[in-house]
């Protein structure tokens, strides 16, 4: 339990700090890659480093904190000397070692949770069909309610309004995700 | 933290250095000696082999030890300890406390018994004082030497002690002096080394080591200089203080329980009892069993134990003749206390042996993480001196000590398989580690291009890991197939790790091209310093 334990803060402090090492601005200027693109979040990444630790102690596992602690050292320093290059490497070759040697298993689980996944939306689907239909074509009559105010207001035609022309490109890409339900932006189905 | 001046920083830099400089060779020998005997108690069992199908101190132990002490006078039987040996075989050390004529010291006499774990046959019996003839009491000629180069780097006591004393502070002081002089150790902690092998590529891959192993290199260091300096400068100082130089009862006040004196006979109870409900109590194996006064109505009988799992320290139980639990003892003292605590933090945290094979392998680690810490620095330090001569050498004379002691040590293990059908081990194990000093000294004066001086002590060194599995199983060692039958596990995964350190030395010699080529990449220019 104690060699158990140890490991598995050590595999959650180590995650933490190879994120706070690939975003790292000095790292990443001294090697010339681009300054981090997203939020650096120290914080969130500094307690997933320490967090494990504490509860290591706090569950009167002091051979398991020392231990930790040791291997954070070691393996922190390991995570560090890695130059980004040398990392971009370990990262792809650990890709292929992992899909080569559990392809089996991770294609069986992957088809599981797709198939899990898409199960799960069908109902979802199926249960809010009613309602999605019946709020789209209110949408719709009251669109089409409004361009012949327009038309007959004006007496003459318009172009259309801009959501009308972003419709299409908007609810194409939202077609394949959601497998087939037809819809319009979700702005306007509000 | 307030920002040294440049002189402050200067002198900083130079106590640093210098004292690296001196120390850093012997320090780097005592370090990687250490990083192996973390593995001692499983290098020696690798070595001899023998049986552990039977756990030696829960297997019938009471009938040995009644045999044992029935068979010496009586006044052997003040103390006998009960351990067991890399073999698995069980030692009964029955012993008074004598002057010992060649050291003028008091020490312990009488006879050692070797004892079958698994029939109770006795193996052997030697009569003296014990603790000067190791291969009385340690079956691997191996593990003795090994330890004893970290421990004193194989120098007379006391001084070999105390300059491994001294090697621990050096280790601390530079460990406190290179995290003063590091300013920005935070902001450098993911900064690796640039490429290039430039002087400022050499200083990233010290100081990013040295960052990562500090609290570590400050706590090996301390431990390792308490325990040299504790016997050989701070009992004997405490003994004249506090006892008017008498160390036996110093050593009595601190590590043993106060007991009234009763010489009347009275029949030890069933040790095997004993052993059980100290190991229920504790909750690990028993690794040492004392008895005072066996056959008196005073007699205590003293337990130890692994650390339980989750914890630290051995568990020291007490119990009396008739085999009452008295009380678990602290480590120093009869009450439990602040110094006691400290003082069994030591161990654990020197040894690493705590929790297994984890964290040996942990401390492993960190050991080698020192090694390269001590090694990279001494790069550095030559590197920005190398237009003179005499750095020149030096720096030849670390990448020499750097290679050669691992392979002198590698050769060590050489010798003593070659030695043991035949000859003496314990004579034959160090001598060929300095048959293999010297020649790698030799090799390092005569190859002068430095690449082709790498290659030749890497390529060594793969050959002489690869081989070496070979040669023990030759020289009649354990195979894989009693090792597996004998619950030796060990002996197969020292094999693996040596095979695997050796395809490591030679990969990393391919390997090494490519590195030379990116000399082309020009990175974003930083001082050195």
């Amino acid at each position: 339990m104690t060699a158990l334990a140890a490991i598995v803060a050590t595999v959650v402090s180590l995650a933490a700090l190879a994120y706070l090492a690939a975003t790292d601005p000095k790292r990443r200027r001294v090697f010339r890659v681009a300054p981090f693109a997203g939020r650096r979040l120290v914080g969130p990444a500094l307690a997933a480093v320490f967090l494990p630790g504490v509860l290591l102690l706090a569950f009167a596992n002091g051979a398991g904190f020392i231990v930790w602690l040791g291997a954070l050292s070691v393996a922190g320093w390991g995570v560090a000397a890695l130059s980004p290059a040398q990392a971009t490497h370990l990262r792809a070759w650990t890709k292929t070692v992992t899909a080569a040697l559990g392809d089996g298993f991770a294609v069986s689980t992957e088809r599981a949770f797709a198939g899990a996944a898409a199960l799960a939306r069908s109902i979802r689907a199926a249960g809010g069909m009613p309602r999605r239909i019946a709020a789209l074509e209110a949408r719709i009559s009251a669109l089409e309610a409004e361009l012949a105010a327009i038309r007959e207001s004006r007496g003459r035609s318009r172009p259309l309004p801009a959501f009308e022309n972003d419709s299409a490109s908007v609810a194409a890409p939202l077609e394949t995700a959601e497998r087939g339900v037809h819809r319009v932006p979700r702005e306007s189905v509000r | 933290m307030k920002s040294l001046s440049q002189s402050q920083m200067k002198r900083l830099t130079a106590v640093h250095g210098w004292s690296g400089m001196l120390l850093g060779l012997l320090l780097y020998a005592v370090v990687i000696t250490g990083t192996v005997v973390v593995f001692a108690e499983e290098i020696a069992v690798w070595s001899v082999g023998g049986n552990r199908a039977t756990a030696p101190l829960t297997s019938e132990l009471d009938s040995k030890v009644h045999a044992a002490a029935e068979s010496v006078t009586k006044g052997y039987r003040e103390a006998i300890d009960v351990w067991s040996n890399a073999r698995g075989e069980v030692l009964i050390f029955a012993h008074a406390h004598a002057r010992n004529p060649d050291t003028g010291q008091m020490d312990d006499i009488g006879p050692l018994i070797r004892v079958d774990a698994e029939s109770g046959e006795v193996l052997s019996r030697n009569d003296g004082f014990v603790w000067q003839r190791a291969d009385w009491y340690d079956p691997s000629a191996l593990r003795h030497f090994l330890v004893d180069l970290h421990v004193q780097l194989s120098v007379p006591e006391p001084w070999g002690l105390i300059l491994t004393g001294i090697l621990g502070l050096a280790m601390m002081a530079a460990g406190v002096t290179g995290f003063i002089m590091h300013r920005h150790l935070l902001r450098d902690l993911f900064v690796a080394e640039r490429p290039g092998k430039r002087l400022v590529s050499a200083r990233d891959r010290h100081v990013l080591a040295a960052s990562w192993g500090l609290p570590f290199a400050f706590l090996l260091g301390f431990t390792g200089a308490f325990f040299s300096f504790a016997g050989t400068v701070a009992l004997p100082l405490l003994a004249t203080i506090a006892f008017g130089g008498d160390q036996e009862a110093l050593v009595e006040t601190l590590y043993e329980p106060a007991v009234q004196t009763d010489p009347r006979p009275q029949p030890l109870a069933n040790l095997d009892a004993m052993i059980a409900e100290s190991t229920g109590r504790a909750g690990a194996a028993p690794i040492f069993v004392s008895i005072g006064n066996f056959g008196r109505a005073d007699s205590r009988v003293s337990i130890w134990h692994e650390p339980p799992a989750g914890s630290l320290y051995y568990v020291h139980n007490l119990f009396d003749g008739t085999g009452r639990f008295l009380e678990k003892r602290p480590a120093i003292g009869n009450e439990p206390s602040t110094a006691s605590f400290v003082y069994s933090l030591m161990g654990p945290l020197h040894f690493g042996n705590f929790a297994g094979i984890l964290s040996k392998s942990v401390w492993v680690g960190l050991g080698a993480a020192m090694c390269f810490v001590i090694l990279s620095g001494m790069q550095l330090w030559t590197r920005r001196r190398e237009e003179e001569r005499l750095w020149r050498g030096f720096a030849r004379a670390v990448s020499v000590v750097g290679y050669g002691l691992p392979l002198a040590m590698l050769a060590s293990a050489y010798a003593f398989f070659l030695s043991l059908p035949s000859a003496d081990p314990f004579w034959w194990t160090p001598a060929g580690f300095l048959i293999a000093a010297a020649l790698a000294i030799v090799f390092g004066c005569a190859v002068q291009d430095e690449r082709r001086l790498t290659l030749g002590f890497r390529r060594s060194l793969a050959v002489g890991c690869l081989a070496l599995p070979l040669l023990r199983m030759a020289a009649g060692g354990t195979s894989w197939a009693e090792a597996l039958g004998h619950g030796l596990g060990t002996v197969l995964a020292i094999d693996l790790v040596l095979a695997l350190l050796g395809a490591a030395l030679l990969l990393w010699r391919v390997q090494e091209s490519p590195r030379a080529r990116n000399a082309a990449f020009r990175p974003l220019s930083e001082a050195a310093e």
